[in-house]
């Protein structure tokens, strides 16, 4: 009680006296940082996963070669999720006796339960929201269908017993995912026609889709339910995460963007921590050598230190999550146009993080040097020399790498990026301190050392050798954060951004006979397309691996994969290597290799096959068997738009066997009514347009981007805190020196010159430091976390530098600038 | 209420607050191992006013530390109010001190971030004293110091601050106070002033006063005068 009556006594007297301010400021900003960052990275995610959802058009996605069983619907209206059906079955259309095979959907009411459908009245046209499916006894087409059949809206079609009146044409549908290549032009209409089409028989091939949509704790109890059951009832269950790879690489990618970002804040808040309570536990040791004196144990000086500590720690936890919450409102506000639907509420999840981040960071960074109060020795009294010895750099640094460690790994819930992060910061650490002792060494040696003026403030980082490398190391982290938003982030997303290009293919042509290819490609040179390239498809199933016979039940734990082998590949050969397929293992066919039968293998078909160099696999094709060695495995871009393929082979082991050819292509959205002409020239293709998918992923990656330049602008301000509360901590010792230079004598501009000399090469140094490291981290990340291609960005050094030595020098010059402005007597007095 | 010069000490049985037999001090210099405090022996009866004089750097200071309980000597036996301090802990030395014991420092030693009353406060709140505020109001008040109860330390002139310090060693009422050079960042006039004040204070409540001083005028004020010559102690 009487401890507890000591400290509210002592926290009155902090306030009053700001003793605590800058800790608690620090604190402040550190948690406002983490929960802005949390709340509102809590959203965009919210936003961006319910933007995927699109994809699926739902969040959950049940399907099956047979009708959806009963149960499972029960247990989705059991739960109250929104939920729709579709059918889709390959069938033929009739107009006039010309027939076309079709991709049919029958859809039902609500659907789709994300995203949205586009129509238009002619291929190529205005599109407009269609806001419900159709009305029965209509059809919606795929605008290809127009040049095949010549077809328009108004006209009927049959279809099996059946006629529609064709309605709209169909310009987007968001669920199209699958293998983009082997649709047929889509057809869809109300689910409750699908009967007297009289197409569905027993024999029927049908996808049965359950779409499903709702609160993430409804949608994560319904996977928890179907998943053990999956196998009984032969469906598969498909979330976000399993939609189509080039959106799932965004959504990951954005959220380690956002989770990169979270971090840089969790390192700023604990550099501003350990470095006020350094000076805080400084001015402690008077006080608590006096308390000693008259009486108080040791055990009560640290718990009073401790509790009032913890106390500040709370309402600055409090404060800082208030301020976080307000101001992700604002970013959210500003954020709102981006996204297409509202951006969800947040949870209280990033509330609870906030206060805990502040009690993390308190104890990871404030304690250790908090803790040696206890050990003041108590004729400091009557000594004034006897002062508190800083803790072991081992400690502190072990301390606050576990705080980092623990708050970055819960924050960004990614051990390689924690990791990556803990190695720059340890890195940086390490190279500061080494560099601080030489630069000491050759200072000592600096020639005709002066007691006032810039020589004055060179010598004087060497006299306070310790203290000088604390605050580098603060300035230097301070400045590799900085940097790292500044700039890294800005060249990491640059290259993300680089790998979607304005002009990514948008077009993709399929189906073009071999002796079609050159004259396409003429043609479309005259449409001003020029790069358009050419690749040979071969559709072949995968039949054996090293000559064991395999069928997609071998892979029934794995969906995807088992949908894979239980279909056709799309295969390809070629002579020359790809640049934008790196080979990762093995190596490309050169030389005599290129006459052997060998196939080159994307890395994640490879790693989902269980095959490697050296294993053979064997594919039909057009009932004939084409076996070869896996020679070198490939990285894909799934991103790019470009055409790839899974397997691709030496010419010498595909060559002979029947092809068509692909090709994928950039043209202006306002040029592509251009493209009729060529499919009126070469019936046989099939043109796709992708540009509404390209540009949902496009919007993504801008949306991200931009969400996470907003999160960076608010680290950023914490940044300058952590600068500012360095240049305050050993205020106090400069405000002294500098009164006590003035009562001997030297004049205000010499004292000046000193000051700056010395923030300024603190600056410098730690500019070049932070500077390295933020380079070093920017490397790792993009290779290590983004698998981007990073290139070192000359500014970085001039930035950091010039940041180091302006932003240092007028930060430290304005913090100790009073001692000229207030009469030398009055501050010694101090 | 005794009157100026009234001695408490005459009305008790002159028993010994505190003794210090054989006590050395050394430590690891640059040259090898410093002597500072060599074989000294002392005894003070409740009550006594002792002062000890001698150069700058005899070891004066980390004598009163020693005996004091606030450092521990290299050699040698130290009791104060009856129990013993080598062999204790820094813990358990603090709490012999605990409300028995007070301090006027040279340099004064208030809390910059406490005010006059608080600083005055602080000794009876770490004693777990009943209304500290009230007791520490009529001690301000009492050396004329009650209108700067509210000023922080960084307000108050040299004098002040000594005087405030001064409250604040006699707040708990201690059986001994120890002075470190209590006059020696004040100048004449102000010292005096301070010193009767302590006298005062030391008179009226009975406290056994250990004084380490330059000024030869204090020093002729005590009951035992003692001089530090080179880490020894002698009669003076």
């Amino acid at each position: 009680m009487r401890v507890l009556r000591f400290v509210w006594q002592a926290i009155q007297r902090d306030w009053k006296s700001g003793e605590l301010g800058v800790l608690g400021l620090a604190l402040v900003v550190a948690v406002a940082s983490v929960t802005s960052v949390g709340f509102f990275t809590d959203r965009v995610s919210k936003a961006m996963q319910l933007q995927a959802s699109t994809l699926l058009a739902a969040d959950l996605l049940v399907s099956s070669s047979e009708p959806i069983p009963s149960e499972i619907i029960q247990k989705a209206d059991e739960l109250g999720l929104l939920t729709a059906e579709t059918r889709e079955f390959p069938s033929v259309i009739v107009k006039d006796d010309e027939t076309q095979l079709v991709g049919v959907k029958a859809v039902s009411e609500y659907y789709p339960l994300r995203g949205q459908l586009s129509l238009t009245d002619q291929p190529f046209g205005d599109e407009r929201p269609a806001g419900k499916v159709p009305e029965p006894g209509n059809i919606w087409i795929d605008p290809r269908l127009v040049g095949l059949l010549d077809l328009t809206v108004g006209d009927t079609l049959q279809l099996g017993q059946r006629e529609f009146t064709v309605s709209a044409l169909l310009a987007f549908e968001p669920d199209r995912g699958g293998n983009m290549f082997s649709f047929a032009p889509r057809v869809m209409f109300h689910l409750g026609d699908l009967e007297s089409t009289g197409l569905v028989t027993f024999a029927s091939r049908v996808a049965y889709h359950f779409l499903l949509a709702g609160d993430a704790p409804q949608l994560a109890t319904f996977s928890r339910w179907l998943e053990p059951r999956k196998g009984a009832l032969n469906v598969s269950l498909n979330d976000v995460s399993n939609a189509r790879p080039e959106m799932r690489v965004a959504l990951e990618r954005s959220q380690s963007f956002l989770g990169l970002a979270a971090l840089v804040a969790v390192i700023l808040s604990g550099a501003a921590v350990a470095v006020s309570a350094q000076g805080f536990s400084t001015k402690q040791a008077t006080a608590a050598a006096v308390m000693r004196s008259f009486g108080a144990s040791r055990h009560f000086v640290l718990l009073t230190v401790c509790l009032r500590l913890l106390v500040i720690a709370m309402f600055a936890s409090l404060l800082g999550s208030g301020i976080g919450f307000l101001v992700q409102q604002l970013l959210t506000d500003m954020m709102s146009n981006l996204f297409v639907m509202s951006i969800p509420p947040p949870s209280l999840t990033p509330l609870l993080a906030g206060l805990l981040t502040g009690f993390i960071t308190l104890v990871g960074f404030a304690l250790p040097p908090v803790v040696r109060v206890r050990q003041v020795p108590v004729m400091r009294v009557l000594r004034d020399d006897l002062g508190i010895t800083p803790p072991s750099a081992w400690i502190v640094t072990l301390a606050g790498l576990a705080a980092i460690g623990i708050l970055m790994v819960w924050q960004a819930n990614s051990f390689v990026l924690a990791a990556l992060v803990i190695t720059g910061s340890v890195g940086a650490l390490v190279a500061l301190g080494i560099t601080g002792f030489v630069l000491m060494l050759l200072l000592k040696r600096f020639p005709g050392s002066s007691l006032t003026g810039w020589r004055f403030g060179l010598t004087s980082l060497v006299r306070r050798s310790q203290g000088s490398t604390l605050q580098m190391a603060a300035f230097g982290l301070g400045l590799m954060a900085l940097l790292l938003l500044s700039i890294v982030r800005v060249d990491v997303l640059n290259a993300w951004q680089r790998e979607l290009p304005d002009d990514a293919p948008n077009v993709f042509i399929v189906n073009i006979k071999p002796e079609d290819a050159e004259h396409v490609k003429a043609y479309l040179a005259g449409l001003g397309v020029e790069m358009a390239e050419l690749y040979p498809m071969i559709r072949g199933r995968l039949v054996a691996i090293n000559d064991q016979p395999v069928a997609g039940e071998d892979y029934s734990s794995d969906p995807e994969t088992e949908r894979l082998v239980s279909r056709e590949f799309n295969l390809s050969y070629a002579d020359k290597p790809r640049e934008d397929n790196p080979v990762i293992e093995g190596e490309w066919w050169r030389g005599d290799d290129r006459m052997k039968s060998l196939f080159s293998v994307e890395k994640d078909i490879a790693e989902r096959l269980g095959v490697g160099l050296g294993d053979r696999l064997t594919f039909r094709v057009a009932g004939d068997e084409v076996s070869a060695v896996i020679n070198n495995i490939r990285e894909v871009q799934w991103d790019s738009f470009r055409v790839n393929f899974f397997v691709v082979g030496t010419p010498a082991a595909m060559e002979a066997y029947p092809a068509t050819v692909i090709t994928s292509f950039y043209l202006d959205k306002s040029r592509q009514g251009e493209l009729a002409a060529l499919i009126k020239t070469f019936p046989g293709i099939t043109v796709i347009d992708v540009d509404a998918l390209i540009q949902r992923v496009k919007g993504m990656m801008d949306r991200a981007a931009s969400s996470v330049e907003y999160v960076f602008l608010f680290t950023l301000v914490a940044g300058i805190v952590v600068l500012l509360a360095a240049v305050q901590a050993s205020r106090g010792e400069r405000v002294k020196e500098a009164a006590l230079l003035r009562a001997l004598g030297a004049g205000r501009y010499k004292i000046l010159q000193s000051l700056v000399a010395e923030f300024a090469l603190l600056g410098l140094i730690a500019g070049l430091l932070g500077a390295t490291a933020a380079g070093g981290i920017g490397w790792l990340l993009s290779d290590q976390v983004f698998h981007l291609k990073y290139d070192f960005n000359p500014s970085l050094w001039i930035v950091g530098v010039s940041a180091g030595v302006v932003g240092i020098g007028i930060a430290g010059v304005m913090a100790t600038r009073s001692v000229l402005a207030v009469s030398p007597l009055q501050s010694l007095k101090k | 209420m005794l009157q100026p010069g009234e001695r408490i000490t005459n009305h008790l049985p002159a028993e010994a607050v505190l003794t210090a037999k054989h006590v050395s001090k050394t430590v690891a210099g640059p040259g090898g191992e410093l002597t500072i405090l060599d074989c000294v022996d002392l005894e003070i009866s409740a009550g006594e006013v002792v002062a000890i004089t001698g150069p700058s750097g005899s070891g004066k200071s980390t004598l009163l530390g020693i005996l004091a309980g606030l450092d521990l000597p290299s050699e040698g036996a130290v009791q104060l109010l009856g129990h013993a301090l080598v062999g204790s802990d820094e813990d358990e030395r603090a709490a012999i001190r605990a409300g028995k014991v007070g301090f006027v420092f040279q340099s004064f030693q208030l809390l910059p971030s406490f005010t006059a009353l608080e600083n005055v406060m602080l000794p009876m709140e770490l004693a777990g004293l009943p209304n500290t505020r009230q007791q520490a109001q009529d001690i301000l008040q009492r050396i004329g110091l009650m209108d700067r109860a509210a000023h922080y330390p960084a307000q108050l002139s040299g004098g002040e601050q000594q005087r405030v310090a001064l409250a604040r060693a006699f707040a708990v009422k201690p059986r001994i106070l120890f002075a470190d050079e209590p006059t020696g960042n004040l100048d004449g006039a102000t010292g005096a002033r301070v010193v009767q004040q302590m006298f005062d204070l030391r008179d009226e409540l009975g406290t056994t006063l250990v004084l380490v001083t330059h000024d030869a005028q204090l020093a002729s004020r005590c009951d035992k005068r003692y001089e530090m010559i080179s880490g020894r102690l002698m009669a003076a």
